[in-house]
């Protein structure tokens, strides 16, 4: 039998790139060699046995495939730090242009981003259902249909909220431009949700331009420096401006979204239910990240620091880009750490070391940030010190909350959100309404903020060390 | 993993562990689903879809049957061979997928393979009651004429496990023997098997014989394959019991096959079995019979005789209700049920493949649920 037999070589191949008897037994049959075949040219009983002998040799050598190149991202992590910028343009493009005065006009504003921020968790959430089952066409029907569903029920829900406003309140601030406003705002963040979802950031970046410009040239008019959106005394500006940024960003949305289809699977139960938790999550943030102005508008008499609370919260929105970028190089890190590791324990002594490094940095990005805010805001009052440490201690326990949702532990960020919120409301309802300007209310939000960070540090420490938590 | 654990050169990581519990944990889904009531389950294929006979036998004591037109287990561990993650995830899951058809075999009340090929396996694999049962054709008309240029037929759908590869290879030594020749492959190709068609593709065009291969698609019924060639042919690296040469020898076509699995029992004496990927030999079979027309005719003759003898419908569905009665309650109220050669009198409204209830509808309604109906209920509901 020459080496060059081809039984020869099918026995060679089995036992060089089998693992087990039964596989060098199916390579063997799948060559052509039958029981009779190992009987006559091999002398074993059959192909099961002259398997077993292909693998009995302990230094046969091991041919290993190469390896298959992993998932390729759609686009480099460059642009996740560019996400704080998409998220930091809109809120300084308000600060410049939003209506102001009333503090009904206001609160209607406010809560129409608050409902259309948790909206985005939600449809984020189930466009990723239809994403991990590797469906992007099934993904983009959703999105786009979720674009167009949300921004007629904004459309519908200002109205009606407009009017209830006309009806029940003394207040005569709010109008059609009003419901504009509010349904814009929707549009806006659900046009954003698309595009960053498609993986086209530079597309929003394209569409924020028109804003960007309106708002500069309403900063160059006289007497008009940066205002709180909630301050009293300032004209509405001119909003065609942000108008066209909406117009277009909704118009590049639907764009990316062509290609769509029926998804492969429909979402089943439990999907609905975790954007259930996502809808959730996303309005105990929004309510933590402008807890200022809420209390702004709970407490008439509120006495505005010298910058707007609101520029404060800028450096925490920038940071959300980097966490973003943050948290996807934690995971990539574990994903390497588990193909190396063989020992749980070490494993979980260095991904607590991951996990401890990636909020340090975090942290420290945010501080330098924050500082600068500060300074710029008017680093004379000490409120402003205080409340850009409150936002520093939100935005660190913000970035362990979006770990720990990454490790599978949405549920437990969740209750601690919750309970952060329910605390928040607690002060509110208190008797006097102390609002957030006086020290009592900044250090009550930093007190629930350094809490929560606790206890989802506590979390992550207990979460970021089990190998099964990083699938 | 302690599987992969003991072959030598491998080191499993963290990695390969939850690689492979994720996969395990997919497999083993069916015994979150409730135990069916059914009088008999008769799983079709052994793995995950026998956990759910498995379920009702251990829960209702509900004799299970399992038959395997393919060995689960074979086919799994070639399919883990181009998808496994790794060689450790691949070492662990072939652990896994030995275990998993063990306690198929070993638990269901028999296993009715469809060839001594996969009863082979079945035993190995600890089964103790084993029976061959072949799958039944309809008989077929002889073709009697065949078409003027020399030409030779596959018929399947579109996959690697068919290795038409050599098939194509082969093709080109028929093609420096016999100019004229042509082949036809008639099938589709199957979701997810659109890269392998494409490289079927490319593959005759790189060999030079693009202009001689007819990629026909889908066709029906079959015998329109057949009336296209002079002979029929299956390359294929694994099969069970291939219908398509036992419906090609019922049509009065020699057949040429590699042996693997069944394939050597369905031609039997009607053509000419060459070792897999051998594409020398397969030509050599293929110019044999295209060029010698009384030795294709004789062995069309064998082949058919061979097919009326052992894989006709009417025996299929006898030995099916022989088996459903003997392992049911239903056996004292079809009393003729191990006697009848053939017919429909027994379960007036069975047709093999089709799920049937009886149960709470009275032992005259249609006779049995299969699992697989089963499932179907669950995912609707």
């Amino acid at each position: 039998m020459s080496a060059l037999d081809p039984r020869r070589v099918a026995l060679d191949h089995a036992a060089a790139s089998s693992t087990t008897p039964l596989e060098a037994a199916v390579v063997l049959e799948s060559a052509g060699i039958t029981d009779v075949v190992a009987a006559e040219r091999f002398g074993t009983t059959d192909v099961f046995a002259l398997g077993e002998l292909a693998l009995a040799d302990p230094h046969r050598g091991l041919s290993e495939p190469a390896a298959r190149p992993g998932p390729r991202a759609p686009h480099g992590r460059w642009w996740f730090h560019t996400r704080g910028v998409l998220y930091a343009i809109p809120a300084l493009v308000a600060l410049a242009s939003l209506p102001a005065g009333d503090p009904v006009a206001s609160g209607l504003v406010l809560a129409g981003l608050l409902a259309a921020w948790a909206a985005g968790y939600g449809v984020t959430s189930m466009a990723w259902t239809h994403l991990n089952n590797l469906d992007l066409p099934g993904a983009k029907r959703f999105l786009r249909r979720a674009l167009l569903v949300g921004i007629v029920l904004a459309l519908l829900a200002s109205s009606g909220a407009v009017l209830a406003a006309l009806v029940f309140t003394s207040t005569m601030s709010v109008d059609l431009t009003t419901v504009l406003l509010l349904t814009g705002q929707a549009a806006y963040l659900l046009a954003a949700v698309v595009l960053l979802l498609c993986g086209r950031e530079p597309w929003l970046l394209v569409a924020l331009v028109p804003a960007v410009v309106g708002a500069v040239i309403a900063l160059r008019q006289p007497g008009a420096g940066p205002v709180s959106a909630f301050a009293t005394g300032v004209p509405v500006r001119d909003l065609s401006w942000a108008a066209s940024s909406v117009v277009l960003a909704v118009g590049l949305a639907l764009l990316a979204t062509r290609g769509a289809q029926r998804p492969l699977v429909r979402p089943a139960r439990r999907d609905l239910a975790e954007a259930g938790v996502q809808v959730g999550q996303g309005l105990f943030v929004a309510v933590l990240v402008v807890f200022p102005a809420i209390d702004h508008l709970v407490d008439p008499g509120f006495d505005p620091l010298p910058l707007s609370v609101t520029l404060l919260a800028l450096p925490l929105v920038l940071g959300m880009g980097l966490a973003e970028s943050l948290a996807q190089r934690f995971r990539a890190r574990c994903v390497a750490l588990l193909a190396e590791e063989r020992s749980t324990a070490r494993f979980a002594v260095r991904a607590l070391w991951l996990a401890v490094r990636a909020h340090l940095v975090f942290a420290g990005a945010l501080a330098a940030a924050m500082a600068g805010a500060v300074l710029l805001a008017g680093s004379g009052d000490p409120r402003a010190v205080l409340l850009g440490a409150d936002y520093l201690v939100l935005g660190t326990a913000l970035f362990a909350a979006t770990l720990l949702g990454l490790l599978g532990r949405g549920d437990r960020v969740l209750l601690v959100l919750a309970a952060g919120v329910t605390a928040l409301a607690a002060l509110l309802a208190h008797g006097g309404h102390p609002h957030l300007s006086s020290t009592t209310a900044i250090v009550w939000h930093l007190g629930v903020g350094t809490a929560m960070l606790l206890v989802l540090a506590v979390q992550v420490r207990r979460t970021v060390g089990i190998p099964v938590r990083h699938r | 993993m302690d599987v992969a654990a003991r072959v030598p050169g491998l080191d499993p990581t963290l990695a390969d562990a939850l690689a492979v519990t994720d996969l395990v944990e997919h497999f083993l889904r069916p015994l979150q689903l409730p135990a069916p009531r059914a009088d008999l389950v008769h799983c079709t294929a052994n793995g995950p879809g026998t956990l759910l006979g498995l379920l009702a036998k251990w829960e209702h004591d509900t004799p299970v049957l399992l038959s395997e037109h393919g060995v689960y287990l074979r086919e799994r561990l070639l399919a883990s061979r181009r998808e496994a993650p790794s060689r450790v995830a691949r070492a662990a899951l072939a652990g896994f997928y030995a275990r998993l058809t063990e306690l198929g075999y070993r638990r269901a009340d028999e296993v009715l393979p469809v060839s001594r090929f996969n009863a082979r396996w079945a035993r190995r694999g600890g089964a103790e009651a084993v029976r061959v049962l072949p799958n039944g054709v309809d008989v077929l008309p002889t073709l009697e004429t065949e078409p003027e240029v020399p030409t030779v037929v596959f018929a399947g759908r579109i996959d690697p496990l068919k290795d038409l590869h050599t098939l194509l290879r082969a093709f080109v030594l028929v093609r420096e023997r016999v100019p004229r020749a042509r082949l036809r492959l008639f099938g589709g190709v199957p979701e997810g098997n659109e890269d392998y068609a494409a490289s079927c593709h490319a593959l005759a065009a790189d060999l030079g014989v693009a202009a001689a291969v007819d990629f026909a698609g889908p066709v029906s019924p079959v015998t329109r394959a057949f009336e296209a060639g002079h002979i029929v042919v299956l390359s294929s690296v694994s099969e069970g019991l291939p219908l398509t040469i036992i419906e090609a020898a019922m049509s009065g076509r020699a057949t040429v096959a590699t042996d693997v699995g069944g394939t050597a029992e369905a031609v039997g004496p009607g053509g000419i079995v060459v070792p897999a990927g051998d594409a020398v030999a397969f030509a050599d079979a293929c110019v044999a019979l295209l060029t010698d027309r009384e030795r294709r005719a004789a062995l069309a003759a064998k082949g058919r005789d061979h097919a009326l003898a052992h894989f006709t419908r009417a025996d299929f569905l006898s030995s099916v209700r022989e088996t459903y009665a003997r392992h049911t309650a239903l056996e004292s109220a079809l009393p003729d049920a191990r006697t009848a050669p053939s017919g429909e009198s027994s379960f007036p409204t069975y047709r093999p493949g089709e799920a049937e209830v009886v149960g709470d509808r009275g032992p005259m309604e249609p006779a049995l649920r299969t699992v697989a109906d089963l499932v179907g209920q669950r995912d609707r509901a």
